[in-house]
């Protein structure tokens, strides 16, 4: 056998024989979390408890209420919503559940038609860190003096799907990782024109604050730790601040066949403080 | 994906032999992605070992419920003092076993 073909063997053969092992040995306890993170998962999205005195004692509390919160008073919407950003805090990923719970929330505060999947398509993740990312060039003749915030620099190539069609689109663009979706590869050829300039809604849910934009580009890369990046307008307004103090973001899909929601920031009636602002 | 164990300790060596005998990049990546769950459930393991009930729990809940890499680790340093000897001992070890054997056969 030569050294790839050992290689390829030995490493699926040691992989099936250490996790089957693994679930054996530990089979009781697996089974004991498994079925209590269901049913945390099933009452709610999970929050890292910031009432004990450890800062970083992260227990995972079940909050009964946040179903209830989602079948809406308004003061219950604002009570999940205020709670959102220390609910997320702890979490890389979502669940199906959560995202749900967090699309019906965010659908009634912004009354917005928002979807986590769209004509059967879907992000990777609706919830991730996002990066500052430069201006776009436009079309052709397009430069950095032709743009507001200036300081944030222009790219020096075009963005994956090339002209916009506006400036507003510019203005307000992120950055999403659609080369990351499973079937790009094989699909890319219809999935590339479904998500460009894609109206989406980007939620900052430290300060509540929202901005219709569409997908301008592909990006950004893995290894940056970040999920999306957004335009230089799309960062000034929802106050995210790049580099460590990065923060996360909810970015759903917003259905507007009739095209008649505008990019750019989205206030909710509802309104909640900005606790930077009290 | 990554595991909780990559906030401790890297996994070098065999990255560096897969490379040096997979051609192909997607191939290459699917190994390193096999090998590092592999690495991290035998890591996992040994974690576990040196727990209690209770403990056990609360950790494979804390990995169930999608905590944060940082999170785990942190958790697990309350209850067992010398994790970080602990992890890279186990990835070393498994590295170090996995690329014996290979070279074994060939």
């Amino acid at each position: 056998m030569n050294a790839h073909k050992t290689l390829k063997h030995k490493i699926h053969h040691q992989h099936k024989k250490t996790l089957d092992h693994f679930h054996k040995k530990h089979k009781h306890v697996i089974e004991k979390a498994k079925n209590k993170a269901a049913a945390i998962g099933g009452a709610v999205v999970i929050a890292a408890t910031t009432a004990t005195s450890d800062p970083h004692a992260v227990a995972v509390q079940i909050h009964n209420t946040s179903k209830e919160y989602l079948k809406q008073e308004t003061a219950n919407l604002h009570n999940f919503l205020l709670m959102l950003n220390s609910l997320i805090a702890h979490k890389d990923k979502l669940n199906p559940e959560e995202e749900q719970l967090l699309k019906q929330a965010l659908s009634k505060y912004l009354k917005m038609d928002l979807k986590v999947e769209l004509d059967g398509n879907r992000m990777n993740e609706i919830m991730g860190y996002i990066g500052a990312e430069q201006h776009l060039l436009r079309w052709k003749g397009d430069n950095l003096a032709k743009h507001s915030i200036q300081k944030a620099g222009m790219a020096p190539l075009q963005g994956a799907f090339k002209d916009f069609e506006n400036e507003e689109q510019e203005k307000w663009y992120i950055a999403a990782p659609i080369h990351e979706l499973p079937n790009w590869n094989q699909d890319w050829a219809t999935l590339k024109p479904w998500y460009r300039f894609r109206k989406v809604l980007v939620y900052n849910p430290k300060n509540h604050r929202a901005v219709a934009a569409v997908i301008g580009d592909a990006g950004p890369a893995k290894w940056t730790g970040k999920t999306f990046g957004g335009s230089p307008e799309v960062m000034n307004y929802l106050k995210m601040v790049d580099g460590s103090q990065k923060g996360k973001v909810i970015v759903l899909f917003v259905n507007d066949p009739d095209n008649k929601i505008p990019l750019g920031p989205v206030e909710s009636k509802l309104a909640l403080p900005d606790p930077e602002i009290i | 994906m990554t595991y909780f164990f990559e906030e401790i300790t890297e996994i070098k060596e065999i990255t560096l032999f897969i490379e040096s005998n997979c051609d192909d990049d997607h191939e290459k990546c699917e190994l390193i992605d096999i090998v590092k769950e592999t690495i991290h459930h035998k890591v996992l393991d040994s974690i576990l070992d040196l727990l209690d009930q209770d403990q056990k729990e609360e950790l494979l809940l804390l990995h169930y419920n999608k905590a944060e890499n940082k999170t785990i680790v942190e958790k697990a340093k309350e209850w067992v003092a010398e994790l970080e000897d602990v992890v890279k001992e186990k990835v070393r070890e498994y590295e170090q076993e996995l690329i014996a054997s290979i070279r074994e056969e060939n």
